[in-house]
């Protein structure tokens, strides 16, 4: 019996030692997240970019105006080249706005400089219509933002809006993306969709073989259970039969 | 018992994912609320020069923008402000006076942890306090496990408003 179990724990022991590996090693990594800066660093190999089904052929959507132009690319949007932070999808609108630069957003406007600086994401707080669906500029140069509600102007100060009655409105549109750009925003877009932090997490958890690599985690740590009890078991019994041998070496001496 | 062992579990567990991804205040309640229903017009604060600096020490990175908008009326000044916690941003509304923080409230949380951050026992805290003259909390603030990032997250918003409001005041000072 006793042997038996020896043989077992070697097993389990052995069967299990790529999981207290992988185990230790990313759960050590994952506890200095923030140091490793693993949430800003993101995976390049195509192969596990493929494996998470992370693909850029969605359809792009571009906007331009004078020098810039922004596209979309599936939840991403770019300025030029550089990914732009802090914008949600989807774009409805582009205008360079005297210095200012307008961007119709996810129903929100966001100002930036002409150098693509964030000056301040306009919400409803700030006065704005919701729901923007388009942006435009009129022939006296006032701000248009289209709802659902009808069509709003202001001027450059951009703190009054004012429900119009059918202006003659330039609607910013979509245009073509700029040639040449479409493969390096997509390569961008797959370079920043896939965090080390989410890989090493999954990696900790199965998840990254789905459902079954769950599955074969928590026998996993059942075995390590099993392996745990079967350790103590092994001592306690080897413990108990090193004092029984020793207690009958003893007894012949305790007699004399 | 064990039906009502399980029942209780998944309420429970229903419960903190409801409280867990969510809004608790518009902005514009939050406003109308701190100025009893009639807001001032906003005023702006430009992050340039010594004030970007400044405002990239307190958080640890540059805001995302150039431009904060602020409510003030009699030097008491609201501020909605936003500071990512893990992953995503918490928006907080903020009030000081001169007596210093007047309160800060969670309005928006979409962190999948650390919601406590949202309830009185955590925000009466701040309550009153100030900054030092190396612009930190002149008070500590008792942390809640689990939540150590959103914590540090309205700590630093608490900071930026404290210091915003003093440069509306020098500005205002300034003004002929």
């Amino acid at each position: 019996m006793l042997r038996s179990l020896y043989i077992w724990h070697r097993y389990i022991g052995i069967s299990t030692a790529v999981f207290v590996i992988v185990l230790t090693v990313t759960g050590l990594v994952l506890n200095h997240t923030d140091e490793l800066k693993l949430d800003s660093s993101y995976v390049q190999s195509d192969l596990l970019l493929d494996w998470y089904g992370i693909d850029s052929s969605g359809e792009l959507t571009s906007y331009s105006s004078g020098p810039v132009s922004i596209t979309a690319v599936n939840d991403q949007v770019f300025w030029g080249k550089e990914l732009l932070p802090h914008i949600p999808v989807p774009l409805s609108g582009l205008l360079v706005y005297g210095d200012l630069v307008v961007i119709a957003a996810g129903g929100v406007l966001s100002l930036y400089t002409i150098d693509g600086e964030l000056i301040e994401k306009m919400e409803h707080v700030a006065g704005v219509p919701t729901g923007i669906l388009a942006i435009g500029i009129t022939a006296q140069a006032l701000l248009a933002v289209k709802t659902d509600r009808g069509i709003y102007l202001t001027d450059d100060s951009m703190l009054e809006w004012r429900l119009a009655d059918n202006p003659e409105v330039v609607w910013s549109e979509a245009t073509p993306v700029p040639a040449g750009l479409e493969e390096t925003l997509q390569a961008s877009y797959r370079g920043t969709g896939l965090p080390v932090e989410r890989v090493l997490l999954d990696l900790h958890s199965g998840r990254i073989l789905g459902r079954a690599g769950v599955y074969l985690v928590d026998a996993a740590a059942a075995l390590f259970l099993l392996l745990a009890m079967s350790g103590i078991w092994l001592w306690a019994r080897r413990r108990a039969s090193i004092k029984t041998h020793h207690r009958r070496k003893i007894k012949p001496i305790d007699r004399q | 018992m064990r039906v009502t062992i399980l029942a209780f579990l998944i309420l429970l567990s229903a419960a903190a994912n409801a409280m867990a991804d969510g809004s608790y205040q518009s902005s514009e309640d939050f406003l109308e609320e701190v100025f009893a229903g009639s807001p001032p017009a906003p005023g702006f604060i430009w992050l340039k020069g010594d004030v970007k600096e400044k405002t990239g020490e307190i958080l640890g990175h540059s805001y995302p923008g150039i431009r904060i908008r602020y409510w003030g009326k009699d030097k008491r000044t609201a501020w909605i402000l936003e500071e990512v916690g893990k992953t995503q941003p918490i928006t907080a509304g903020l009030v000081v006076d001169g007596n210093g923080l007047e309160s800060i409230r969670v309005l928006a949380f979409r962190e999948s942890r650390g919601w406590e951050v949202r309830y009185p026992f955590f925000t009466d805290q701040f309550s009153g306090i100030r900054l030092t003259v190396a612009n930190e909390l002149d008070r500590h603030i008792d942390g809640i496990s689990g939540a150590t990032l959103s914590v540090r997250a309205l700590q630093k918003l608490a900071r930026l408003a404290l210091y915003l409001h003093q440069q509306t005041i020098s500005k205002n000072d300034a003004s002929p």
